[in-house]
């Protein structure tokens, strides 16, 4: 009996050992099937990140594929905007030298009036090119804020009296208020700041028969309400004193604008008033590349129209107030000395070296010419020259590698003025670097390079001049490119600012 | 439904009854694989419909009451072998309001296959909490009991009451949670 018992007890627990082994084998079954769907998942999921990363390395690279295209398309339409910038200036500068010259000879009345009409048109023809070149740039985003400090004052008052002339012609009152600028001195772009008042004060002057243009500028610490829906003063800028804030105005009483006129004013190329019916001339850019120029210095740009009452164009631009340069030192001029020298002109065009070499003649100066950077040295090895007027390009040796080489001799150093036809900036500082001292701006005229030569003729030699640091490689040529309105030097022959032949910036 | 269930109720049977009785219980149940339940397994709701009824028979305790006492006994070991699902949780509405949003979310994480009933708990008043309870396999007692094991856990003195909301499907249930003053 307690066999049996014994037998059935035993049977029992082999039971429910039996049904734990089964239990832990199934148990022991699924976790292998989980561990290997989890092997399996985790296998797809390094597949996919690899693919993932290839991909992302895939257009990684096909990003800096594309960037690296528009950025050789910046580059090339900027390199295309300079050779074209030479190409047309360099006959003009021609033109406009040998009309120079001619109009200073014996003329009659007759020749005279038709010599001032070619004059307007290549004045005009200038100043279309100049304005193309300028919005181009600032499309391109090639234009850079170039602070300075400057007396906002003078600035105001230069560039409103550069253009009293025209108003007087037209009979038109011209007046400019002051309010706030008693510490006139500021920090900011000058050149761009000046070129936004000629294009507004000329453009009013153009659109503006009777009555006249008022200015007033104001230095606000805080900025005031602007009355204009669209225009309101601009946030502080960073690095900036908050709160310092120039605004302009600009009120005429012409014609006034229509809803149409306002709406697509600041388009490049759109002019109010109907096309092909207007008296008035002019590209439309002006007011596209003021509105550009203020955007690119932070600023904002409105105006207020009435038709048949007038119009107020208004800017507000940061600036920060700064204190006054120190003065330059003192130049000691030469007194009782004569001011002619011994200059030379390189030039590969023959009309150029032609118009440049009779101006500084009639001043008295003695004058040779040549046409190459080769020739430059050799007449240079020949005489001591006062002062160097070089082109920059030039086939052969071109400007700056002359330079460099003129520098490298022993002996008195004559003063070095590059002469350039382009008007995109790189090469500035290019020049500086091969040792010249200045660079002018085509097209020269003759009051540039007589006021040129007057001021580096007045500096005293400097027979020590460090030898400039000589690249290793001498930078192209290519398009001398330079802004007329930021010479070398502060001092330097910068163009009057008015928007004639000298200045090639601004115009309506 | 999950393994972990069948496991742990057999347990219980052992710790209340005997193994003798899980011995039984199983040959009544007779479930093909001989009662070989592990906790990571998947295994048919009327198998512990099947056991229970064994249970109930064999013992002479009513279904429904075994149900709500397996309930209350495995909240305990829920306690014990999740206690991440309790950290941060003060009391049995808190727990209960975190059933749908945090707990059911991570057993799904492990078990994506698992049937889950659906638990929404919504306070109804100061120290009141409605429970809708939904689930195909109608085990509101089992339910029940896990509430009132989430009460002794935290300590809560809670009266529940059971209702069918008019016009609700057949398998949804609502508990009214009233915490004594």
């Amino acid at each position: 009996m307690a066999e049996g018992t014994g037998r059935a007890e035993e049977a029992t627990w082999l039971a429910r050992l039996e049904r734990e082994r089964s239990a832990r084998k199934t148990a022991e079954r699924l976790l292998e099937t989980k561990a290997r769907e989890l092997f399996l998942r985790n296998r797809e999921l390094a597949e996919a990140a690899a693919t993932l990363e290839t991909r992302v390395a895939e257009r990684t690279a096909e990003l800096q594929t594309a960037l690296a295209a528009a950025d050789a398309a910046v580059k090339a339409r900027l390199a295309f905007l300079a050779m074209v910038s030479h190409e047309l200036r360099t006959p003009l500068n021609s033109i406009l030298g040998g009309l120079g010259l001619v109009q200073e000879t014996r003329l009659d009345a007759e020749s005279c009036r038709h010599l001032a009409l070619v004059r307007g048109s290549a004045d005009a023809l200038l100043r279309l090119i100049d304005d193309i070149l300028d919005l181009a740039r600032m499309e391109s985003g090639a234009v850079a804020v170039e602070p300075s400090v400057f007396d906002g004052r003078s600035l105001l008052v230069d560039a409103v009296e550069s253009l009293r002339p025209a108003a007087v012609a037209k009979g038109l009152a011209l007046d400019l208020r002051c309010e706030g600028l008693e510490q006139p001195w500021l920090s900011s772009d000058a050149g761009r700041i000046r070129q936004v008042l000629l294009n507004l004060v000329s453009n009013a002057l153009k659109f503006t028969e009777d009555g006249g243009v008022l200015v007033v500028a104001r230095l606000q610490s805080q900025p005031q309400e602007a009355s204009f829906s669209d225009d309101s003063p601009p946030e502080a800028v960073p690095g900036q004193a908050a709160g310092q804030v120039l605004e302009v105005t600009v009120t005429d009483t012409g014609p006034g604008l229509s809803e149409a006129d306002l709406a697509r004013l600041f388009q490049p190329f759109v002019r109010a008033g109907k096309a092909g019916r207007d008296r008035l001339t002019g590209t439309g850019l002006g007011l596209a590349i003021s509105q550009r120029i203020i955007e690119t210095l932070g600023g904002t740009i409105g105006l207020d129209s009435v038709p048949g009452q007038g119009t107020t164009f208004r800017f507000h631009i940061p600036v920060a107030p700064a204190s006054a340069p120190a003065p330059e030192p003192a130049l000691p001029l030469q007194a009782g000395v004569a001011r002619t020298g011994r200059l030379l002109v390189v030039d590969d065009i023959a009309t150029n070296s032609l118009v440049a070499a009779a101006h500084l003649r009639r001043a008295g100066h003695e004058v040779d010419v040549a046409t190459s950077g080769e020739e430059a040295l050799e007449a240079a090895g020949l005489k001591a020259y006062d002062i160097i007027f070089m082109d920059l390009l030039m086939p052969g040796m071109d400007g700056l590698e002359a330079t460099v080489l003129l520098r490298q001799q022993p002996g008195p150093k004559p003063r070095i003025l590059g002469l350039t036809a382009s008007v995109l900036g790189e090469v500035r500082q290019d020049c500086r670097r091969v040792g010249m001292d200045d660079v002018l701006a085509k097209p020269i005229t003759g009051p540039m390079l007589l006021a040129a030569t007057e001021r580096w003729l007045a500096r005293p030699a400097e027979p020590a001049l460090i030898p400039p640091a000589v690249p290793a490689s001498v930078p192209p040529a290519a398009p001398a490119l330079v802004p007329p309105a930021a010479p070398v030097t502060p001092a330097a022959t910068a163009p009057p600012p008015s928007p004639g032949p000298g200045s090639p910036r601004p115009g309506p | 439904m999950k393994g972990i269930v069948f496991t742990e109720f057999l347990e219980m049977v052992e710790e209340t009854h005997s193994i003798d009785r899980v011995d039984s219980i199983i040959a009544e149940a007779a479930p093909p694989h001989g009662g070989a339940y592990t906790a990571v397994g998947t295994y048919p709701a009327q198998e512990m419909g099947a056991l229970v009824g064994a249970l109930a028979r064999q013992s002479g305790t009513p279904a429904p009451e075994l149900l709500r006492s397996f309930g209350t006994h495995i909240f305990g070991r829920f306690s014990t072998l999740y206690p991440g699902f309790f950290t941060g949780v003060t009391d049995t509405f808190d727990f209960l309001e975190r059933i749908e949003s945090v707990i059911h979310i991570e057993v799904l994480k492990l078990y994506p296959d698992a049937e889950l009933p659906t638990v929404l708990a919504e306070r109804t008043g100061p120290g009141r909490l409605r429970v809708t309870y939904r689930s195909p396999r109608c085990m509101a007692d089992f339910a029940e009991g896990l509430i009132e094991g989430a009460a002794a856990h935290f300590g809560d003195d809670i009266t529940i009451a059971r209702s069918l909301p008019r016009g609700a499907a057949a398998p949804e249930l609502v508990f009214s949670l009233a915490r004594a003053e």
